[in-house]
């Protein structure tokens, strides 16, 4: 009987992965956006279950549990990659809108009147360009832009996993919006090259 | 005044629009605005696109559907293997 529940225990963190390891994977790489990171956060995540699964009290389901282990470990990756941009990002501190704008408050360069289609969705060329801006973003917008677009991800939880009140949220969605909107009208839709 | 008419301000309360998040006397000077100004309403409407796209394009790759945000047989052998030496 013991030896039963034993080995049953032993093989937890493998039935772990084949139950819950895709979708784990996946909640991973769309905030991570990197195949590499998410593996590994995957595998942290794992481990660090591994290691406290007799904390585990059964209050909530297993995926529920090892979902919010991920949470921290992509928090983790997500730290060490501001780090290593340089100082933390201050979301009062980008000077996105006077880039954007005059000191009157008019635009340097007037929005182009083109359309983002949903013939778009079905271009892998697209989102590529999305990507590569979307990574060009500072971090915290960029994360802020992804769980926002992310089904099922309410705005306690996102102010939550970023670290920022309410308001910094809609914020960092503006400027993560400015930026990406200017980014693909220039690798998109080629306007302003020719200036 | 002026300033509220700014088409910066009013990029920001496209952006709240956007997230549902602008008082009804704000949603009535964002139209306003967006009706005089081409410029606007072009970013407007396409951060609304982006965002709609982006959301729709997600909800694939969350479904599955899109086979590239599937966990690899190696990485997962890789992972399997690290879980049995620590295990």
């Amino acid at each position: 009987m013991q030896d039963s529940a034993e080995s049953s225990e032993r093989r937890a963190p493998e039935l772990w992965l084949d139950a819950y390891g895709q979708d784990l994977y996946r909640f991973a790489r769309a905030r991570l956006r990197s195949d590499a990171d998410a593996e590994d956060a995957l595998q942290e995540t794992l481990l660090a279950a591994l290691r406290s699964r007799r904390d585990f009290r059964g209050d909530s389901s297993e995926r529920t549990w090892l979902t919010g282990i991920l949470r921290h470990k992509i928090g983790d990756v997500l730290r060490r990659r501001e780090r290593s941009a340089g100082a933390p990002q201050d979301p009062e501190r980008d000077p996105i809108e006077e880039e954007m704008f005059t000191a009157s408050g008019r635009w340097r360069d007037v929005p182009a009147p083109l359309r983002f289609g949903d013939d778009l969705l079905e271009r892998g060329e697209f989102w590529l360009k999305f990507e590569q801006c979307l990574m060009a973003l500072p971090e915290r917008q960029a994360r802020a832009f992804v769980l926002r677009g992310v089904e099922g991800e309410d705005v306690e939880s996102i102010c939550k996993e970023l670290g920022v009140t309410a308001t910094n949220l809609w914020v960092l969605l503006h400027r993560a919006r400015l930026r990406l909107r200017s980014c693909l009208e220039r690798n998109w839709f080629h306007v302003g090259e020719e200036r | 005044m002026k300033r509220l008419f700014s088409c910066r301000e009013n990029a920001r309360m496209a952006s709240l629009a956007l997230d549902g998040k602008l008082s009804l006397s704000g949603r009535l000077l964002l139209r306003m605005h967006l009706w005089m100004c081409a410029g606007c309403r072009a970013f407007s409407k396409q951060i609304r696109d982006l965002s709609r796209l982006f959301s729709t394009r997600s909800a694939r790759e969350w479904s599955g559907a899109g086979s590239d945000a599937l966990l690899s047989e190696e990485a997962r052998a890789r992972i399997a293997a690290r879980l049995r030496e620590d295990g």
